[in-house]
């Protein structure tokens, strides 16, 4: 039996598991990536729910497990065009290098919603406004600080910023953003524990296992305060700091403070090249933009389109366990295929 | 003429002990009000005052509460007592029969260096052996009060209380007492060839080693020294109890009661306090949660050093297992709670808005807040209500307040005051002859607290007389059943045997290691305020491994609170007896069944 | 500053509000950090049952630094004991409501003097504690005001 190529879209964490598992399996795996580096978010994360592990733990993990000689790492490269015959298909990279594959899997992953959206919350207007993403640039690199340079006194983590928001055009709730304002919250605190730290939240979707229990150490360990209500806008006072606004719904009035620092928990929307890949792959994207899979429980790393999978956060949002989960439960359904 | 320098310091010491001693308690007696120095003057010459000498022989000589608890306890506190008790005694007799009239009063403690010889005088032998085999037996419980120091489980207990340096100094006096003794005795028997089995022999070793003679003197100096550092110590220190336990097992006889205004009797019975630590060993915070600073013996300390004791008086089950093996009967629970502060807010009305219900019956069913939240408990008494053909309300089945225990066991007097009013005008108003509630905390203040005109029973009470009047017949269950002790139901309420005759009818009862008067608390206890869940679930785990060692199939209870706590960490089913007799009620004919009325309620 | 004593906004103002009573209260019973404000404890309260009293959301102002409303309204509380019975994450509520009136009886009256007159404890109450059945002492409390009986003498 000849051997069989599958072209992997995305060298993220699901590309990457998939690649691996894949090649272990017996097959030739060409992993396209557009960017220089593979691994995706995952580089950007210094710390894992709900254990805080190293992020990089498992990013060399999964780089490890491509190297291996049945995989074909290909970076700086992008798919402009598909073509499909039977059971192969051409696909034409941007440097006009035509590739022959027998499945084609898209691992293309999310983006982070775009704060500067929400002009209200004055993220790229005021100086102290960050995203999750921003924060954790600033854990990794050892210090929270102020644009000035100070450490903040209070900080205010504000949930649901282009998640579950017709404004923001997303109805959907990005799922992980909770349980990162909760982890972020400790790890603030543990290195300014003398700082207030503010959650203002819609729910509290703490879905995963540990992580509960990580909501509760937030508040009995460490003093975090949640408040239930939506920010309604940010404004800045005199001395940089930011006033807020918001309901406190379960006591039933509005609320004001001001604080040092506000951490918008930016959610996931699907990335700029699964858009693109939709009409390049002819597979559908769902009402929520992400793609759509065949069915919402069998089928579900499948697409409408034969021999074209879909893995990992391209689908929905989900942390790394269960995007790397998605990518091995993929590996095995190509592999069938393959089978026929 | 008998006397020498050295009995000077016993002496003065003795007498300005006794002078303390009479300015204290005469004050005490002078301080009560009115109404109790009348019980005193109408009870001194009644055989309550005989009643109370006895009591004070068998508790505080015998100590015959210590040796149900803990025999080698019981032993220890009995020698040295009873023991220095009968070598006073014993003495007196011998040193008035060798003088034939009248002699100083310490001539009794020093005979032996007045009169070193061997005398010949009726029993003369007899006493000096009597004298010596009594030394020996405190010297017996002297052993086990000293192995007690240094390993407490020596004696059966798993902890003994803290002491503080007075104590210790004390303490060493009062241990040095009978050591310094035996070697006065035996140094002077020695020399003049004296002495009884102990002393004689003792002496006679002594003699052949040591130059006895200038050693006699010394001893007995050091002996009246001994005597005197405890007499002037003693008011300092725990040993007060020793004379003030008589004074409050007397007053006790009398009738005098604890007082929320007036403290005398409060001042006894903390002052009655031994110390003995028998309270610590009993208390389940201390074998179950391990809390060991809050028992009884720390808070009374608390309040005789007066000291900060709010958060102690806060943090007690009040199960009233300390109350049961106290030696002296000291009055635990009252005393703690007696200390929690109130802070109703004042002069305002705070319950305005409990709905008047407006209904006549004759029996008032009472469920309590706790019950509602055990709903198979309620919707059981109702059904046993129905079948009994009684007329009843079900008072707080949808517009009920809480009974007013809850604010009590707080502090919450006031508010507690106000909330009882309300509801009392309610029963009252509703002519009802019978209260029946199923929660025990309830039926303790009403039964005790609401003082109206009508019969307040436990449901445990009300079924057994059912059962008895044969108006409620029960196919008895195939099932085993343990029965658990509510401690408001059982210590607080001396209900023993009612729910565990209900119980014989529905059921095969076995008995639990611990029970009755010694039974465990559940934990859930409404006292504590401040007992963290995970403390509360350690106990509960702890009282259920003791409640199912025999492997009941079902933990009996006839108490809400027991119930849900239980009930959340064990595996063995948990039902109240009510649950039980309704399970085993055999149906009536349909016309003799009683349709319970709708209540129409009037705000 | 006490926000109560001017003409207050309907607004929660939390950085203008004192906030040191809440502290003493979160000090004295810590477990109120870990509410989620659920409402079951509302659910389930006998007071609440008959009145419109709201233990959920009175917590929730006292850890905002509102007091005005817990403290008019703590005198219909029972302390029965329901709410702990049924939170789901464990908060000993009847003890923050012990607590949270002896500290609010510091606060000063309108005037900014002395403890607020309404919220003293009530004096001392002339009581005997008889003896239930056969010997047991049924319990009645009594009020100390802070200081040992043994003062008394």
């Amino acid at each position: 039996m000849d051997l069989k190529t599958i072209a992997i879209i995305g060298a993220g964490p699901a590309g990457l598991e998939a690649s691996g598992s894949l090649a272990r399996l017996g097959h030739q795996v060409v992993l396209i990536e557009k960017s220089a580096t593979v691994g995706g978010h995952l580089k950007d994360w210094y710390q894992l729910f709900p254990d805080r592990r190293p992020g990089k733990e498992i990013l060399t993990q999964l780089v490890n497990g491509i190297k291996h000689p049945q995989v074909q790492l290909k970076v700086n490269s992008q798919v402009s065009e598909m073509k499909k015959e039977q059971n192969d298909f051409a696909l034409t990279l941007t440097n006009q290098e035509v590739l022959n594959a027998d499945a084609v899997l898209v691992t293309t992953g999310f983006d982070m919603y775009d704060s500067t959206e929400k002009e209200e919350y004055g993220y790229g207007i005021y100086d102290n406004v960050i995203t999750n993403a921003d924060l954790e640039q600033q854990l990794q690199k050892g210090e929270i600080r102020t644009a000035i340079g100070k450490a903040p006194k209070r900080v205010a983590i504000i949930h649901c910023v282009g998640s579950r928001d017709e404004k923001a055009g997303n109805n959907y709730c990005s799922k992980v953003c909770c349980v990162t304002a909760v982890k972020q919250a400790i790890q603030i605190k543990e290195r300014l524990p003398e700082t207030e730290v503010f959650c203002f939240y819609m729910d509290i979707r703490m879905f995963g296992p540990y992580y509960e229990e990580l909501y509760r150490e937030a508040q009995e360990k460490w003093g975090v305060v949640f408040i239930r209500g939506k920010l309604s806008e940010a404004g800045q006072n005199r001395d940089g700091s930011l006033s807020i606004k918001a309901e406190d719904t379960l006591a039933g009035k509005p609320l004001r403070m001001d604080a040092d620092m506000l951490v918008l928990m930016a959610g996931m929307i699907p990335s700029e090249g699964s858009h693109k890949l939709a009409s390049v792959l002819s597979i559908e994207q769902g009402q929520n933009r992400f793609f759509q899979p065949k069915d919402n429980h069998y089928q579900y790393n499948q697409s409408h389109n034969e021999g074209v999978f879909i893995a990992g956060t391209c689908v929905a949002p989900m942390n790394i366990t269960d995007t790397i989960a998605s990518a091995r439960a993929v590996a095995l359904k190509i592999d069938e295929y393959l089978k026929n | 003429m008998y006397f020498d320098p050295f009995v000077l310091p016993f002496t003065i010491a003795m007498a300005l002990l006794l002078i303390y001693l009479l300015g204290k308690y005469g004050w005490w007696i002078w301080k009560l009000d009115t109404s109790d120095q009348r019980k005193i003057r109408k009870n001194f010459f009644t055989t309550k005052t005989l009643l109370a000498v006895r009591e004070i022989f068998g508790e505080g000589l015998l100590h015959r509460k210590i040796f149900k608890v803990n025999p080698r306890l019981g032993y220890m506190h009995m020698s040295l007592a009873f023991g220095w008790f009968l070598l006073i005694v014993v003495g007196a007799i011998e040193a008035h029969t060798f003088v034939k009239g009248s002699a100083p009063i310490y001539f009794p403690i020093f005979f032996r260096f007045f009169v070193p010889e061997q005398h010949s005088f009726f029993f003369s032998d007899g006493f000096t052996q009597l004298m010596d085999l009594l030394l020996l037996f405190v010297f017996s419980g002297l052993f086990l009060a000293v192995l007690k120091r240094f390993n407490s489980k020596a004696v059966g207990m798993s902890r003994t209380s803290r002491k503080k340096p007075i104590d210790r100094v004390v303490l060493t006096s009062l241990w040095l007492i009978f050591p310094l003794r035996l070697l006065a005795e035996s140094f002077t028997s020695g020399f003049y060839h004296s002495g009884g089995f102990l002393t004689g022999s003792l002496g006679a070793f002594l003699d052949a080693i040591l130059p006895l003679e200038h050693l006699i003197y010394p001893a007995w100096w050091a002996y009246s020294l001994a005597l005197a550092g405890f007499f002037l110590g003693l008011p300092f220190t725990r040993y007060m109890h020793i004379p003030t336990e008589m004074v409050l097992i007397f007053f006790r006889n009398w009738g005098i009661k604890l007082k929320t205004d007036n403290p005398v009797l409060l001042e006894v019975e903390i002052n009655s306090c031994p110390k003995c630590g028998i309270c610590i060993d009993t208390c389940q915070l201390n074998s179950m949660a391990g809390i060991h600073d809050t028992q009884a013996v720390y808070f009374i300390q608390k309040l005789r050093n007066h000291e900060q004791y709010q958060k102690v008086a806060e943090s007690c089950l009040m199960c009233g297992r300390c109350e049961n093996v106290c030696p002296v009967s000291i009055d635990l629970n009252s005393i703690r709670l007696m200390h929690r502060h109130d802070n109703t807010p004042k002069e305002q009305e705070n319950f305005g808005f409990i709905p008047v219900q407006n209904q006549t019956t004759e029996v008032i069913y009472f469920a309590g807040c706790m019950t509602h939240l055990t709903p198979n408990i309620k919707n059981s008494m109702v059904k046993i209500l129905e079948a009994s053909g009684d007329k009843f309300w079900f008072m707080d089945e949808e517009k009920g307040a809480c009974c007013g225990r809850p604010l009590k066991l707080a502090g919450q007097l006031q508010a507690a005051n106000e909330l009882e009013e309300r509801n009392r005008e309610m029963m009252m108003q509703s002519g009802a002859h019978t209260l029946v509630t199923s929660c025990p905390i309830c039926y303790k203040t009403f039964a005790n607290d609401y003082h109206m005109n009508m019969e307040v029973l436990h449901h445990s009470e009300y079924i057994e007389r059912l059962m008895q009047q044969k108006r409620l017949p029960v196919e008895k269950l195939d099932v085993t059943a343990v029965f658990h002790d509510p401690c408001e139901l059982g210590r607080g309420s001396d209900i023993y045997e009612q729910p565990r005759n209900v119980l014989k009818s529905v059921a095969h009862i076995v008995e639990s290691p611990q029970n009755r008067q010694d039974g465990l608390c559940c934990g859930g206890s409404l006292a504590h305020l401040t007992l963290s869940l995970d403390k509360k679930k350690q106990i509960a785990k702890n009282t259920l491994s003791v409640l199912t060692v025999d492997n009941p199939q079902v933990i009996a209870t006839g108490c809400p609170l027991c119930k849900k706590s239980l009930a959340n960490e064990s595996t063995t089913k948990v039902m109240d007896i009510a649950e039980l007799v309704a399970k085993a009620m055999v149906a009536k004919p349909v016309k003799e069944r009683v349709v319970r009325q709708k209540v129409p309620v009037y705000i | 500053m006490w926000g109560f004593s001017i003409t207050k906004t309907n607004t929660i103002d939390y950085d203008k509000n004192d906030k040191t009573l809440m502290a003493e209260i979160l000090r004295l019973e810590p477990s109120i950090r870990v509410c989620i404000a659920c409402g079951a404890c509302t659910a389930t309260c006998t007071a609440g049952n008959l009145t419109p009293f709201n233990i959920r959301k009175l917590n929730v102002f006292l850890q905002r630094g509102e007091y005005n409303e817990m403290m008019q309204e703590m005198g219909k509380c029972m302390l029965c004991g329901k709410c702990t019975l049924v939170c789901p994450r464990g908060v000993n509520l009847r003890n923050l409501m012990l607590k949270t009136r002896e500290t609010l009886m510091k606060l000063p009256d309108a005037n900014g003097l002395g403890p607020k007159t309404g919220y003293q404890a009530a004096g001392s109450i002339s009581q005997e504690i008889p003896r239930h059945r056969s010997g047991s002492v049924q319990l009645v409390n009594f009020v100390s005001q802070n200081k040992s009986l043994t003062d008394v003498l």
